[in-house]
């Protein structure tokens, strides 16, 4: 072979690899598309769990990729609202070529980004949204994965602590949209099966968005029950709670409260308006459980944040991205069907525990923290943590 | 429910002081449709900013025992400014053109208002305390009540009572009446009457900086609170009569017990009551229950 030739080969292969090295590393990346509310009503939701989503990726990537793929997220604002949600999942399946989809706040965004998902044959893990309706027959479909518990889950762990209090006279409030009707339904019916003689007396139904809530109050108060279930969530219990606390709501009915009031974030907002002796969920807490894999996960996330208390959301986001590159690494492959395949009946280490996605409907079996809102013992915390607090599994309530 | 007297009266004390809350709103739009003849559409969004001026307010004061009440007087005054700067820089070149301009321009204003508290205070729900020693209940004999609703009802008459006093009993009310009489007459006689159209507007939008910042603690501090509210006080000026502020007095009573007695008694259909009010009015009394015919109209 003479001197040219080679030098011609050396060419010809280095010109070959610089060509191909690119392709190369595009079909080795995971690309996610995160779509996460950050601006709108949502943003403070959304911008928490999108920073655990991030906090993971980086981890992962650190650590050199899942099985040398590099992780690379595309995030896009779906402003909480579905028709933004669809758009930007359209886009960025098209434009960004995402292999999965994570996040949605609301039930409305989570079946707006489902049903994109259906019709490109994008996998789907849905972080936040809980209503079944997502799950039942009528709208599921095989790259539908949900990482948040549903509100079956919710309703019937609510019925599990209604029992435990020993209320036989029960008072709903329930805001007047989806997630108040599925509640509804989930809660009063295994509050009969596991408490055949309470009784529902008296249900109110508030706007959602409504700012005066003073009527429905001092209606239920009237109603003469032993104690009230109601769903006027994290973001908005601050304006109710403190228009109930004068009426002396709290001091005359027990109050067992869905929606994550729960939530560190919504004690610091609220500080001494947060009244005490409440019973209410959330998806993680800072300060609970003792486990080794807990306390690793809410040190890296102190780190990451800067913030010694940090907010329970980012599990949302960590959670669901964890389900996708878990899924990766049993498959072995991107290929969406090989990782629906994966993530059937796969279980994960999550920082709340061993998590289960199971095959028939892709629902985890993601529990929640429940407890009772005392004044918190850490002086370094000045505000009000639940306590006692347990984990109300979710294997018996998915249905 | 009729069995429980104690309930009625707490629902019909709850009608009065949402009343009352809504009029002390819908007092500053009805002197100002009355006047200016403008709708202003960025009523609410006034209300929505008073709110959130007093929570930064009462942050800076630091909840000294007056704070709260400082905070209030802070924000109409910070609403009477903002309201006189946009009055002298735009909407005084609206007031001979179509009405839809002052629409679209009041339109514009709830838009950017809307954005200028998400930019300046985030999406979150914001929450202010009760005022010290008002944080409790009042016993009214057949049962307590919070002592900051009572206070509300209370302020509501006292600012009904005041702009009553000063358009009807003072000069400078006299002049007002005369301005949405006959506009040209009075300018014809040389007095300014785009002072007092500059100075209504101020006031009207300072009543509704402080009824947000008098809200604040009662209801919660969100984005899009303006909505709702405005279109509350639309309906009450319909009903009551536009400009007649005698007719927002009883148009906000009618709308705070359509509510409370509602949810009471027909929970289902609370959602439409006031609708059906006001076309139930619209057909009877087309000028609304207090308001007087348009001239050509009879």
């Amino acid at each position: 072979m003479s001197k040219k030739t080679t030098a011609l080969l050396v060419c010809a292969a280095v010109t070959a690899a610089m060509a191909s090295h690119p392709a190369l590393a595009e079909e080795q990346e995971i690309r996610i598309g995160a779509l996460y509310a950050t601006s709108g009503p949502c943003l403070i939701f959304g911008e928490s769990a999108l920073k655990g989503h991030q906090m993971l990726v980086d981890k992962v990537n650190a650590e050199g990729g899942i099985d040398g793929r590099k992780v690379v997220t595309v995030h896009r604002d779906s402003k909480c609202n579905p028709a933004e949600a669809t758009a930007a999942a359209r886009d960025m399946i098209a434009k960004d070529g995402v292999d999965f989809l994570v996040g949605g706040i609301s039930s409305s965004e989570g079946q707006a980004i489902s049903e994109v998902a259906k019709q490109e044959g994008v996998i789907y893990v849905a972080s936040i949204p809980k209503t079944t309706e997502m799950t039942s027959p009528e709208y599921f479909h095989r790259h539908l994965f949900r990482a948040a518990a549903n509100t079956n889950t919710e309703g019937k762990s609510a019925a599990i602590i209604v029992d435990k209090l020993g209320w036989d006279k029960v008072c709903t409030l329930l805001l007047d949209y989806s997630y108040g009707y599925s509640l509804d339904e989930s809660f009063t019916a295994h509050l009969q099966k596991i408490r055949p003689d309470a009784q529902i007396i008296n249900q109110e139904w508030p706007k959602f968005g409504t700012t005066d809530y003073t009527a429905y109050i001092t209606k239920t108060m009237g109603a003469g029950c032993d104690g009230v279930f109601s769903n006027i969530w994290g973001g908005i219990f601050p304006a109710f709670a403190k228009q109930a606390k004068p009426f002396g709501f709290f001091d005359q009915l027990e109050f067992v409260s869905a929606g994550e009031v729960g939530a560190p974030l919504v004690s610091e907002n609220m500080g001494k308006d947060m009244p005490a002796g409440i019973w209410t969920n959330s998806y993680e807490l800072f300060y609970y459980p003792d486990t080794p894999e807990h306390n690793a996960y809410v040190k890296e996330l102190k780190d990451y944040l800067g913030s010694e208390h940090p907010p329970s959301w980012p599990s949302t986001g960590y959670i669901a991205a964890k389900w996708v590159l878990e899924g990766v690494r049993a498959a072995g492959d991107v290929n969406a069907d090989a990782v629906i395949a994966a993530l059937e009946g796969l279980t994960i280490d999550t920082p709340i525990g061993k998590q289960t996605m199971r095959a028939s409907d892709h629902q985890a079996n993601r529990g929640q923290f429940w407890g009772q809102m005392s004044d918190s013992e850490d002086e370094s915390y000045p505000y009000k943590v639940l306590n006692p607090v347990e984990y109300v599994p979710a294997d018996d309530l998915m249905d | 429910m009729f069995d429980n007297p104690v309930l009625l009266f707490i629902q019909l004390m709850n009608g009065l002081s949402l009343g009352m809350n809504l009029f002390i709103i819908s007092s500053g739009l009805t002197l100002i449709l009355g006047v200016l003849r403008v709708l202003n559409f960025a009523h609410g969004a006034f209300f929505m900013l008073g709110g959130y001026v007093c929570f930064t307010l009462v942050g800076a004061f630091d909840m000294s025992p007056m704070g709260f009440w400082l905070a209030v007087i802070g924000s109409a005054l910070a609403l009477g400014a903002l309201a006189w700067i946009i009055e002298r820089l735009m909407l005084r070149h609206l007031y001979h053109r179509d009405h839809l301009y002052q629409l679209l321009f009041t339109y514009a204003l709830v838009l950017l208002i809307g954005d200028l508290v998400k930019v300046g205070w985030g999406s979150s729900v914001l929450s202010v305390s009760f005022p010290p020693g008002l944080d409790g209940a009042t016993n009214l004999g057949v049962a307590y009540y919070p002592s900051y609703r009572l206070l509300l009802c209370v302020i509501g008459v006292l600012v009904g009572l005041g702009l009553w006093y000063f358009v009807n009993r003072t000069r400078a009310g006299r002049l007002v009446r005369a301005a949405r009489q006959d506009r040209e007459m009075l300018e014809s006689l040389g007095i300014n009457v785009g002072r007092i159209y500059l100075w209504v507007f101020v006031a009207g939008s300072a009543i509704a900086g402080m009824g947000g910042a008098l809200a604040a603690p009662a209801i919660a501090l969100a984005p899009g609170m303006d909505a709702e509210i405005v279109v509350e006080c639309f309906i009450i000026a319909i009903i009551g009569g536009l400009g007649s502020l005698g007719g927002a007095f009883l148009g906000s009573l009618i709308l705070g017990l359509l509510n409370a007695f509602g949810v009471l008694l027909i929970p289902e259909f609370e959602i439409v009551l006031i609708y059906l009010m006001m076309v139930l009015v619209l057909l009877i009394r087309p000028w609304g229950l207090l308001g007087k015919p348009e001239a050509g109209y009879r």
